[in-house]
């Protein structure tokens, strides 16, 4: 408050405006501003409905595993373990279907519980242990990596993965429109209804502003909060079934990068139409641009190390554009 | 109604109507078992507040930290109001308040003592109490040191009843 306040009285009033704006909608415009650059520097190759519709398919894992982030940091926590978790359920979900003979929706519906069970462990150790989020979720994925070893040895189960198991991620169930693009709208879509139009809703997001207020408004700050931490393991659960169908295999450590990228995303969302406010509509545009951005790099055969350094930069970008919306919320 | 009214009570960077319902959300929904917000219902309601209140604002979803501290006091009187209390408990309610809206506050605090709610206010301010209560307990150290009501309220009661207090456990 202080820091914010003593800010705001060294910048006039039509420069905080200025920085307004540009905070609000930089990611847009960046957002716009690759594609079209992209669409100039390579007319033929990048924009094509077919190379939307793959970046798009490319980028549902990523904008589901966000998603669910989003809700554990909307209630004011962080989940270090979805990358991890993602990881443990792409290899149970595979054994459980080629090793154990269990029918695939089945095994897809025990792996989501699954999920939701990490987060509700991740969630009672921060509200009631009263862990650090960063340091409980932490140690719950390094937990659950060691789990993904045990139950695979660190092999990955690539024979008898069945067919239906991979028409999940490679069908095109409705208008020819692929599968991971319909759940990420789907999954996308009840998270946004979730957060923006219902009552628990409006906990979540006064729970994330204002933990003290919102107790002593009545709501169960703790039970909220665990439920932040479950929509996101679900979520991660969710990424990780969809990844294994998409790679054909159950391989230990496969979704770990996905906790870079959503992140990323994450915070690049915070930082775009609000005030360095978490929304579900701003991780989706977080998550596009990275997606693009990964592409663009691909179309013009930039080297593998140019990806991390890409996934490192805007990472800092999108924080430091969070945290100025926000200095510019409190002016 | 807690102290503190910008840490505990409101979410600044929210909106008037998203503070003023967050204790009454189960009014807003279409239906317990579908809990979706009615926004109709949700505008209804949260004007109500405003006009009975006199909230001065041009719209219900401006951020309320952009309200002055009297109007984001009676967004949180509002809020607890709309549950119909029997029994108020008011901490602080005209701290940080200007002169105008502070006036205003007491005429409700009275209004509603007077149709029979039950209303305790907590206060450190001895000009506060003595238009405003029918019985004052003055506290010193924790404990209550002297209880006064009807025309032996006064601003010099009070201050004197809770110096000697601290007096005499000074000596002790």
């Amino acid at each position: 408050m202080s820091d914010a306040t003593f800010e705001s009285r060294r910048l006039s009033p039509r420069t905080r405006l200025a920085l307004g704006v540009f905070a609000r909608y930089a990611t847009i415009i960046g957002l716009v501003g690759m594609i079209a650059a992209f669409s100039v520097l390579s007319p033929r190759a990048f924009p094509t409905l077919n190379n939307f519709t793959n970046v798009l398919n490319q980028a549902s894992l990523a904008v589901i595993i966000s998603g669910g982030l989003t809700l554990a940091v909307i209630v004011g926590e962080l989940d270090l373990s979805v990358g991890f978790a993602a990881s443990l359920h792409g290899v149970l979900v595979t054994g459980l279907i080629v090793s154990n003979q269990i029918p695939v929706p089945v095994a897809i519906l025990i792996v989501l519980l699954l999920g939701a069970l990490v987060g509700y462990v991740n969630g009672l150790i921060v509200t009631r242990l009263k862990v650090n989020s960063v340091i409980a979720t932490l140690g719950v994925g390094t937990i659950l990596t060691g789990l993904a070893f045990a139950y695979a040895s660190g092999v990955p189960i690539v024979a008898g993965v069945p067919e239906s198991f991979l028409q999940i991620s490679l069908g095109r169930w409705l208008f020819g429109i692929p599968n991971n693009i319909l759940i990420m709208a789907v999954v996308l879509g009840s998270l946004w209804v979730l957060v923006e139009r219902t009552s628990i809703g409006q906990e979540i997001q006064a729970v994330g502003g204002n933990p003290a207020a919102a107790r002593l408004a009545g709501i169960d700050v703790a039970r909220i909060k665990t439920l932040g931490f479950v929509i996101s393991g679900v979520c991660a659960a969710l990424t990780g079934v969809l990844l294994s169908s998409r790679l054909g295999s159950g391989t230990t450590n496969a979704a770990d990068s996905y906790l870079m990228t959503a992140f990323a995303a994450v915070f690049l969302g915070s930082a775009t139409l609000r005030d360095g406010e978490f929304h579900i509509v701003g991780t989706l545009i977080g998550a596009l641009i990275i997606a693009f951005g990964f592409n663009g790099l691909n179309i013009f055969g930039a080297p593998t190390f140019s990806q991390y350094i890409f996934q490192g930069a805007i990472l800092i970008v999108a924080v430091g554009l969070s945290s100025l919306g926000r200095i510019i919320a409190e002016s | 109604m807690p102290e503190e009214r910008r840490t505990e009570a409101l979410i600044l960077t929210k909106s008037i109507a998203f503070n003023a319902l967050l204790a009454n959300l189960e009014k807003i929904v279409r239906s317990p078992l579908l809990p979706l917000i009615d926004g109709q219902k949700r505008k209804t309601l949260a004007e109500a507040i405003m006009r009975d209140l006199a909230v001065k604002t041009d719209s219900i979803d401006k951020a309320v930290g952009k309200l002055s501290g009297g109007n984001q006091q009676k967004v949180v009187i509002g809020r607890w109001l709309l549950k119909r209390p029997r029994v108020l408990i008011l901490d602080e309610p005209t701290r940080g308040v200007d002169i105008g809206a502070r006036a205003e506050i007491h005429r409700l605090i009275r209004k509603l003592a007077d149709d029979g709610m039950a209303v305790i206010v907590i206060s450190s301010d001895p000009d506060e109490l003595p238009d405003l209560s029918d019985r004052v307990l003055v506290m010193a150290e924790g404990c209550v040191v002297r209880e006064l009501r009807g025309e032996a309220i006064s601003r010099t009661a009070i201050i004197e009843a809770s110096y000697r207090a601290k007096e005499q456990s000074g000596k002790r």
